[in-house]
């Protein structure tokens, strides 16, 4: 061994074995690596120590007493014995005073099957108890619509509480009390207020803390697992599928999601949209194909429905036809849509609602890794809700932020945040030309602040978030951001809500127009036909049905929805992503395969074998899915790309039109599954808010269907929130 | 010496009895020492004669054979007879069943099939409980591994389905069998407890 390697390491005897372990590392993480599994409840890989629970007790030579090995550092010729009789002794008396006052009613827990506590009075307990005295029952705490509790069963580890401090940022929860009183508790009786509250759910090691949407429907033990992709931001985190077999039949019903360790993307954490927008999955679905007769709808059969689309496509084509897809949509499924839909017409738009590249700048994959951003020491937002928009980037910037980083944002509302941001409040119509200015004249301009001096002088990462991806001028502002990042050597990331844009953008499905809401221009020019897939036609693209009474409209979704109701002429039921199979593309250019969990509800089928039917049909050829997925893998855009290079973009002059409403989706209200997620929708606020200027006259707000003002100083000064419904809440 | 006479013939004949007897007695014991005492038992035929010592007993004792199922209305059986599966509810009329699914989770023959929820009283409770008769071995796991008494072996063995599907039984069905057979089962649980 060189020099260099020993003064890293350190040798120690682990229950006879003289093992090499790198210096300082914990104890109880060198034994679990070796085989020697300690017991415990406080320790968690990803909190701080506090070496509470006493259950990681071991017995080093020399030292008289046992000694907890979470909180213990390796050193040099330590001699450690984890089952010795010290070691065994003081476990069991340790697991004695656990279960001393925990109630025994593990057939009604939650947790019963995968609980700690019972897995390690199992291995490192006794079967007997020296306590003949009463149980502790507490008083359950509300923690509102997504955690239930039964606080009697808490063993008081604090995993809950440091959880909340050291990675959600928001501390919702606390130990009160002392000796046999303590318990936890929210200080005020508010409930979680975190994006991370379902997260408490597994890492409590006991019932305490427990999934209140799954509350008593499932037991671990019958859960099938299903590797899965998260389909509700822009990252795509790692998931498991839990389902469950309904009845006697095969037919498996999805029960839950946790996470699946990745450390690139979610570490082990899942935020509470991926983790139960499941129940989505139950509500409210399309069950057939659907033919609107006057104002209702008559069932068809998958027969019925192909001849309709035919019909309806055959009649349209002499006219426009065109075909939104979310952006959730999965690639091979996009694939197939723009094949078919190609075919059928020369006038032909197949894109999503958003557009996020354009000929000069195409969409491309970011190089700012979830690792580069938590390494940053400037970060600037612009227009960027992250907290709620992208939580797992959220987490990386507090990493920064605790390692000394700057976070700076630009936009109309000041979005909560879990860590300090210096904001920059601008109308929607300045925000566009406030960053040309700050880019270009930064060191000239008076009116730039000293923070934004300062920070612009450092390194800087530029994230790009929703509020500035649906500005009219977003297409400007890409182009000046993508410029400047070579001119200042900056990375940016384009951060949209929906999870494959990138993925459409490579299947060439990103609409030809400038300007962020493309799907605007269908209103201005009649179409023929139009197909929307897995969106709302009136809520995610804005259309005025009234204006498209001469269009004949097929809709494709999972969720039946007002606008749907009301404007569809043939609905077609599809199904939702952990019904389904194929690749999502993340903003870093990760493709990320997933196969179905669950056999699609009622009579649901993916628009990929909708197309597959067409084209039959058509006598269209069409590759097989497996063939589709091939293709993506292999000529679908590298992260190693080489630089795309445009000319210098001018400075963009304020945007003149006064009646512009950026309408900010709340995190919850993004796409039609999320939509239908109960308990989500209770836990979270709803409100779909808009931002107009001032001066626009509140007759035109409420003909887009906002009804109620708010002005805040949360909200940028010239600029006016409406809302529609129930509150503005956690903007 | 007229008065003793025993005729030539007759003491043939005596003499050759003694002779067979003496014969056979030297046989025997000739077995004894060379074969031992078990070969000389099953030579005598010993047990078979114990055995029709049984048989003619028994010829003339009352008979205890039922002809099932033309005869036998109620069987003798053991508290513990493991017949159809039933379940129970306390005296007050709520269901036992807590939904704990561990007799879902021990039967061998995956015959339980259990769906629960969160009840409106806050408690867990089962929405489907189904056991496929046909699947069912009626081993009895269930009824051990139930941490309240709730699934229960009946001695009811007289059942049968007509129609295909029925040999599903649901919560309903097995609540109102509980129901019918509660006395038994409260008697056998007393019987196999003491």
């Amino acid at each position: 061994m060189s020099k260099e390697q020993s003064e890293q390491t350190v040798s120690i005897v682990l229950n006879g074995e003289k093992i090499e372990v790198k210096k300082n590392s914990r104890l109880i993480d060198i034994a679990s690596q070796h085989g020697c599994q300690v017991p415990r409840f406080c320790y968690h890989e990803k909190l701080s120590v506090v070496a509470s629970c006493r259950m990681c007790l071991v017995d080093i030579e020399g030292v008289n007493k046992p000694v907890p090995s979470c909180a213990t550092a390796v050193s040099e010729g330590m001699v450690v014995q984890t089952r010795s009789k010290k070691a065994v002794d003081a476990q069991e008396s340790v697991m004695q005073f656990l279960l001393m006052k925990h109630p025994l009613h593990c057939p009604v827990c939650d947790q019963g099957g995968e609980c700690e506590l019972q897995d390690v009075s199992m291995g490192y307990g006794k079967a007997i108890t020296n306590y003949s005295g009463e149980k502790r029952a507490e008083v359950d705490e509300d923690l509102g619509a997504l955690v239930a509790t039964d606080m009697s069963l808490c063993i008081h580890c604090t995993r809950c509480v440091r959880f909340g401090e050291e990675v959600a940022g928001v501390k919702n929860l606390g130990l009160m009390g002392r000796s046999d009183q303590v318990k936890i508790s929210t200080y005020l009786e508010r409930g979680l207020q975190s994006e991370w509250s379902g997260n408490m759910v597994d890492i409590c090691p006991v019932g305490a803390l427990t999934s209140k949407p799954a509350k008593f429907s499932g037991r671990s033990w019958s859960y099938v697992q299903h590797e899965g992709i998260a389909a509700h931001d822009c990252l795509g985190a790692h998931i498991s599928y839990h389902t469950m077999a309904k009845g006697y039949g095969s037919k498996h019903v999805l029960k839950r999601v946790v996470p699946r360790p990745c450390a690139e993307i979610n570490s082990v954490w899942l935020s509470d949209r991926d983790r139960f927008s499941y129940e989505g999955l139950a509500h409210n679905r399309i069950e057939t194909p659907m033919l609107r007769v006057g104002d209702t709808f008559r069932p068809l059969s998958w027969d019925d429905a192909g001849q309709y689309v035919m019909q309806m496509l055959a009649d349209s084509s002499s006219g426009r036809i065109g075909g939104i897809v979310s952006p959730q949509t999965i690639t091979e499924d996009a694939v197939a849509f723009k094949t078919v839909l190609d075919q059928l017409s020369a006038d032909i738009d197949v894109g999503t609602h958003q557009n996020l590249g354009d000929e000069l700048l195409p969409l491309r994959s970011s190089q700012l890794s979830l690792h580069r951003i938590s390494k940053a020491k400037t970060i600037i937002l612009i227009g960027c809700a992250v907290r709620w928009d992208q939580p797992y980037i959220s987490l990386s910037i507090k990493e920064a932020v605790a390692n000394g980083a700057k976070v700076l944002s630009l936009g109309s509302i000041r979005h909560q945040s879990v860590y300090p941001v210096h904001h920059e409040m601008v109308t929607p119509q300045m925000l566009v030309r406030r960053i040309g200015i700050l880019f270009t004249q930064w060191d000239q301009c008076g009116s730039i602040s000293h923070e934004w001096k300062q920070a612009l002088q450092d390194p800087v990462v530029v994230l790009v978030g929703e509020e500035a991806l649906i500005h009219p001028q977003a297409q400007d502002l890409r182009h000046l951001i993508h410029y400047y990042a070579s001119v200042w050597s900056y990375d940016y990331a384009l951060l949209p809500q929906g999870a494959n844009h990138l993925g459409l953008s490579e299947s060439g499905l990103n609409a030809s127009q400038s300007g962020g809401t493309p799907w605007l221009k269908y209103t201005q020019k009649p179409l023929a036909c139009l197909w929307v897939h897995d969106l709302d036609p009136v809520v995610d693209l804005g259309l005025n049905v009234e204006s498209l009474a001469q269009t004949k409209i097929i809709v494709s979704a999972s969720h039946w929805s007002l606008a749907i109701k009301n404007s569809a002429d043939l609905v077609l039921p599809t199904v939702c992503p952990p019904e389904n199979s194929g690749t999502y593309i993340n903003y870093l250019g990760m493709k990320q395969h997933f196969s179905q969990a669950c056999a699609p509800m009622h009579d649901a089928r993916s628009l990929y074998q909708v197309c597959a039917d067409l084209s039959e049909k058509l006598q269209i050829e069409l590759n097989s899915k497996e063939n589709l997925t091939r293709g993506i893998n292999q000529s679908f855009t590298e992260n190693t790309e080489k630089p795309i290079k445009i000319p210098q973009p001018s400075l963009v002059p304020e945007y003149n039109q006064k009646l512009m409403p950026i309408v900010l989706t709340p995190w919850v209200q993004t796409d039609l599954w999320v939509r239908n997620a109960p308990s989500l929708q209770k836990a979270y606020p709803k409100t779909k808010v808009a931002l107009v200027h001032k001066e626009v006259s509140a007759k035109d707000i409420q003909a887009l269907g906002y009804t109620q003002t708010l002005q805040s100083q949360d909200i940028a000064v010239g600029a006016v929130l409406y809302y529609n419904s129930d509150g503005v809440e956690g903007l | 010496m007229d008065s003793i006479y025993i005729s030539d013939e007759a003491l043939g004949v005596g003499m050759n009895l003694v002779g067979v007897f003496g014969a056979l007695i030297t046989f025997a014991l000739l077995i004894y020492f060379i074969f031992g005492r078990d070969q000389l038992k099953s030579l005598l035929l010993l047990d078979l004669l114990s055995g029709l010592r049984v048989t003619g007993k028994k010829l003339f004792e009352p008979k205890t054979t039922l002809h099932f199922p033309d005869e036998g209305e109620s069987l003798p059986t053991s508290p513990r007879f493991k017949g159809m599966l039933a379940l129970r509810r306390y005296e007050n009329g709520q269901e036992r069943c807590i939904a704990c699914k561990l007799c879902e989770a021990v039967c061998p023959a995956l015959a339980i099939n259990i769906e629960s929820h969160e009840h409106t009283d806050g408690t867990r409770r089962t929405t489907r409980f189904d056991i496929d008769a046909f699947k069912c071995i009626n081993c009895g796991l269930c009824a051990e591994a139930c941490p309240v008494d709730s699934i229960v072996c009946t001695d009811e063995m007289n059942y049968s389905f007509l129609r295909r599907g029925d040999n599903i039984m649901t919560k309903e069905q097995l609540l109102a069998i509980g129901d019918l057979y509660e006395d038994q089962i409260a008697r056998n649980m007393e019987k196999d407890r003491a």
